[in-house]
């Protein structure tokens, strides 16, 4: 028998899929990730929009119309400056996704590529990082967060090279387990048997395959960033005056949450409901993503 | 009397995609003390038959049409309770890995004794004396020491003898085994085949034997039934399949299998795979890798026909079967 | 006889585990001529698999020297063994995971071509060439794995180790994972490509009939060791080691004509971590003297090539095989 006949048995090529993959039809199902994608992209759009549609500008002090319940005018009220509650909730979303986002966006470039660089070397590099990153995990991240204030004085930056600090280990300690298993993996294996250079086994065989748990895990994570913002801003160390917070909006209301709920109360709901969006879209992700793990 | 009797069984799984037949008209039984081979490739339908004698499907598997009776009771219409009460002590199952199927961090010996105690077979103190027994009569050396081990602590033969003793705990009439020897080594395969026909001698008990080796099947079944694309193609008494089979896809596959007793030249080449479900060709699932198909085969699902006998074959063309070795 | 193309020189491989030393590969010493095809069989835990990691310096042997084309690579570096690669290919068992699946069968084809340097245009060219010689259609390579069947990401596995033309192949369990039928496919399309381009392989399988179809020569492990060696026909028609006889007639095998016990040592496949001390097969030979407890038999060869490492070589004569023969036939006499 030649090459020719072992070739007949007619191996056709799979048909082209039309319509929706399975990850489409799988995300449209899951009710937990559509629910926080409605919610994610209400936030992300107010944001976005934010000094276009907030209603009064959110920083003009008003001395005549402090403390005013909500109303036609001031649809939520106003604060004891009397600036426009939800002109100021509009604008206090731009900085936390902010944020949120710039912290991510370092935190998942550095975390991902030390904790790739600690599974993949092993040995003395994989224990010099591990032990700090172990080190960081003893503090409590409040008080890292506030030693940076103190060095640098408070502020966006701050708070954004704050959490940055105290939230890399985590993603390299993931980035890095994934990468322990990965590495063991044939597919692995057969590009070091040809010969491919190591920058490109990460870049074109572990990289592509850790990204969808590491997304889960940022978007479960983000609502975590935004709450540890609302705390700083909370404890003053944060973004600062005259630029409207929710955590800060949060502080100025607590005192007068008796007579004057709306301030406290509206920051809350927002904080409250764009961290249940982000946990709902990284809930509704890791189904889609591995639907073993969905547990009935 | 029958003790498994299997007829017109239809099953479906809702996917993603909506509902997909993954067995058709299903038929087949076993007596008592005999051993019956299910032979398939992947996808054919056989663990999926033993997973709903079972009733085992889960919630996206369905019985959409066809009887199952154990020993004269019909196992479609029971509900989740009465099948679990008869899960041990009318049938019980063994799987491909041992590994998997024990619960690591229980003595494998009160695993066996919890299969007794849990059906109310024996009182607590009695399944303990008996389960050592069983460890002993499956052939695990030292077996009231080794009851005290953890799953991890034995090898894979030793965690298939224990998942044997677990099944056999209640002394079921039919013993399901799936793939039981797949994954060992060819000596340590040997030895479970070999225990499973001394087992089956002494309790007298009927064993549906599923798997993808011809090779296994020909050695211990007394029946053979060969499924392709969830439908029994071709079912025989004995050694009749494998001496003179009825069925192109059969025969093929019989011939394909490298051989480490005689010298092969070459192996004979089907053709394509087989389609997953839901993708079968209308007429003969067969036809579209089949040297012999005919335009009859393109239009017409063939019935189960007599080939000799007790010996049926899904196949239009069995009478020319002998043609095949000329078009191959 | 022209210079081996591989040689492996009493190669050895320990790994430490806890406080314990595991030998997986104990003094094995083995030549592949160029365009032949070696086999490895064994069961598990024999070092089959380990062996085949040490050829491609996937893992480092602790003793001992491998030569290929006269060029002893045991000690390369990282970077001198790169040029070799592309001389030295590995197909792996798992059609699944051996892929990966966040590539285009095409850039999956393409790697080790990449990393020698060709370039775009005729990458292209040699992917569409392997991918028609290993039956696929030159549009798979713009898909991703998962659309394929395991035979066919199997032939994907296999144009990957063709592209770069190299000169040795070694086949992990290549077709244990596929169905018979696909396997039928894959082993002959395996065999033709040797006919055709002469490369050689190392094939490593726990299956007899498979390695028989494929291989010219076979060396059986058991526990880290060689315990033979010979030509396809010298080891199926006369194998000579108690071990390889017990592998043969263990083998279940429709049309054999056999049916019902199969004959089989008892016990089981020694712990490496402990091996039993002189004959590693001792504990389940049949043919078992003091002096296969005390030492360790060594690899003798006979005129003919076919080399035995057991004090009492020899036919299938007085073996248990025909004792539980017997005994099944008076029993088959009784009923």
């Amino acid at each position: 028998m030649t090459l020719e006949t072992s070739k007949t048995d007619a191996l056709n090529a799979p048909a082209p899929r039309r319509g929706l993959s399975d990850f489409q039809i799988r995300f449209l199902r899951s009710r937990n990730a559509m629910i926080g994608s409605i919610i994610v992209a209400f936030v992300a759009i107010v944001a976005l929009l934010a000094p276009w549609i907030t209603p009064h500008d959110p920083t003009k002090v008003s001395i005549m119309a402090t403390w005013l319940p909500p109303g036609a005018d001031h649809l939520l009220g106003t604060d004891a400056l009397g600036r426009d509650v939800l002109s100021r909730l509009i604008m206090g979303a731009r900085v936390s996704l902010t944020v949120a986002l710039s912290v991510l966006a370092i935190t998942m470039t550095f975390g991902t590529l030390l904790g790739m660089v600690a599974a993949w070397y092993r040995g003395h590099v994989d224990n010099v990082l591990m032990r700090f990153v172990d080190i960081i995990f003893a503090f409590p991240e409040l008080i890292i967060a506030i030693i940076v204030a103190a060095a640098m004085g408070p502020g966006t930056f701050t708070v954004i090279v704050a959490l940055a600090l105290v939230w890399w280990p985590g993603i390299a300690r993931m980035a890095r387990a994934l990468v322990l298993s990965l590495r063991e993996e044939p597919f692995v294996e057969a590009g070091i048997a040809c010969g491919t250079p190591t920058w490109r086994i990460m870049w074109r065989h572990l990289l592509p395959n850790i990204v969808s748990p590491m997304i889960v895990r940022a978007s479960l994570g983000v609502g975590m960033i935004i709450m540890a913002e609302a705390t700083m801003s909370f404890l003053g160390i944060g973004v600062q005056e005259p630029y409207p917070t929710w955590g800060g909006m949060i502080r100025d209301g607590l005192p007068n949450l008796r007579t004057d709920p709306h301030l406290a109360l509206s920051a809350s709901v927002a904080l409250g409901i764009t961290m249940i969006g982000f946990n709902l879209l990284g809930d509704g992700l890791r189904d889609v993503l591995d639907p073993k793990s969905r547990g009935r | 009397m029958k003790l498994l009797d299997i007829s017109g069984l239809s099953v479906s799984f809702n996917t993603l995609r909506g509902p997909v037949e993954v067995l058709q008209d299903v038929s087949f039984d076993v007596m008592p003390g005999e051993v019956v081979g299910v032979v398939g490739e992947s996808g054919s339908g056989k663990s999926v038959t033993s997973l709903a004698i079972m009733g085992l499907l889960g919630h996206s598997g369905k019985i959409t049409s066809g009887n199952i009776a154990l020993s004269g009771t019909e196992l479609t219409t029971l509900s989740e309770e009465e099948l679990r009460a008869l899960r041990g002590p009318e049938m019980a199952m063994i799987f491909q890995e041992p590994g998997t199927s024990l619960n690591p961090v229980q003595r494998v010996g009160d695993q066996i004794v919890e299969a007794m105690t849990e059906h109310a077979f024996c009182p607590p103190a009695e399944a303990r004396r008996r389960a050592v027994e069983l460890m002993d009569r499956v052939g695990i050396p030292a077996p009231d020491l080794r009851a005290r081990d953890y799953p991890h602590q034995l090898s894979g033969g030793m965690k298939q003898r224990i998942m044997i003793a677990i099944a056999l705990a209640c002394r079921p009439k039919l013993l399901i085994a799936d793939e039981p020897t797949t994954a060992l080594d060819v000596t340590i395969q040997a030895q479970i085949l070999n225990l499973i026909l001394d087992l089956k001698d002494e309790f007298g008990m009927g064993v549906m034997l599923i798997t993808h080796d011809m090779g296994v099947v020909a050695q211990i079944a007394d029946r053979v039934v060969v499924m392709y694309g969830g439908q029994v193609v071709e079912r025989s008494e004995g050694d009749a399949l494998f001496t003179r089979s009825a069925h192109p896809y059969s025969r093929l596959l019989l011939r394909s299998i490298p051989s480490a007793s005689q010298r092969q030249d070459d192996l004979p080449i089907i053709k394509g795979t087989m389609p997953a479900a839901g993708r079968f060709p209308d007429g003969c699932r067969f036809h579209e890798r089949c040297p012999m198909a005919m335009a009859a085969c393109a239009l017409s699902v063939p019935p189960l026909n007599e080939a000799g006998p007790a010996h049926f074959a899904r196949c239009f063309r069995t009478e020319a079967i002998d043609e095949l070795e000329a078009l191959a | 006889m022209t210079a081996p193309l591989l040689k492996l020189e009493n190669i050895s491989k320990r790994f430490r585990v806890g406080n314990k030393e595991l030998a997986a590969v104990n003094d094995v010493s083995l030549d592949v001529a160029a365009g032949e095809t070696l086999g490895i069989v064994g069961e598990s835990g024999c070092g089959k698999s380990t062996l085949g990691r040490m050829i491609l310096r996937l893992t480092d042997p602790s003793d001992g020297a491998i030569t290929f084309d006269g060029r002893d690579i045991t000690r390369l570096s990282k970077r001198a063994m790169r040029p070799l690669r592309r001389d030295i290919q590995i197909v792996f068992q798992d059609p699944y995971a051996s892929l990966n699946p966040r590539m285009k069968v095409g850039e999956i084809v393409a790697e080790p071509l990449v990393n020698i340097g060709m370039k775009r245009a005729e990458i292209a060219a040699r992917v569409a060439e392997v991918l028609k010689v290993v039956g696929l259609p030159a549009e798979s390579a713009d898909r991703y794995p998962h659309a394929f069947s395991g035979g066919q990401r199997q032939r994907i596995g296999i144009a990957r180790a063709l592209a770069v033309k190299p000169r040795l192949i070694v086949c992990d369990e290549a077709v244990s994972a596929l169905d018979v039928s696909v396997q039928a496919q894959v082993l002959t399309l395996l065999r033709d490509i040797q006919r055709e381009t002469g490369v050689t392989f190392v094939f490593i399988s726990h299956n007899l009939g498979v390695v028989r179809f494929l291989c010219h020569r076979i060396a059986v492990l058991y526990l880290g060791r060689v315990v033979e060696i010979g030509t396809e026909a010298q080891l199926f028609e006369s194998p000579q080691h108690p071990y390889t006889q017990a592998l043969l007639s263990a083998i279940p095998e429709a049309g054999a004509g056999r049916r019902g016990r199969i004959p089989v040592p008892s016990g089981e496949i020694p712990n490496p971590i402990n091996p039993p001390p002189g004959c590693p097969f001792h504990l389940r030979c049949p043919r078992v003297q003091d002096r296969c407890r005390s030492e360790i038999p060594t690899l003798v060869s006979d005129a003919g090539g076919q080399a035995v490492a057991c004090h009492f070589p020899g036919a299938d004569a007085d073996s248990p095989h025909q004792t539980l023969e017997d005994k099944r036939m008076t029993e088959g006499e009784a009923q």
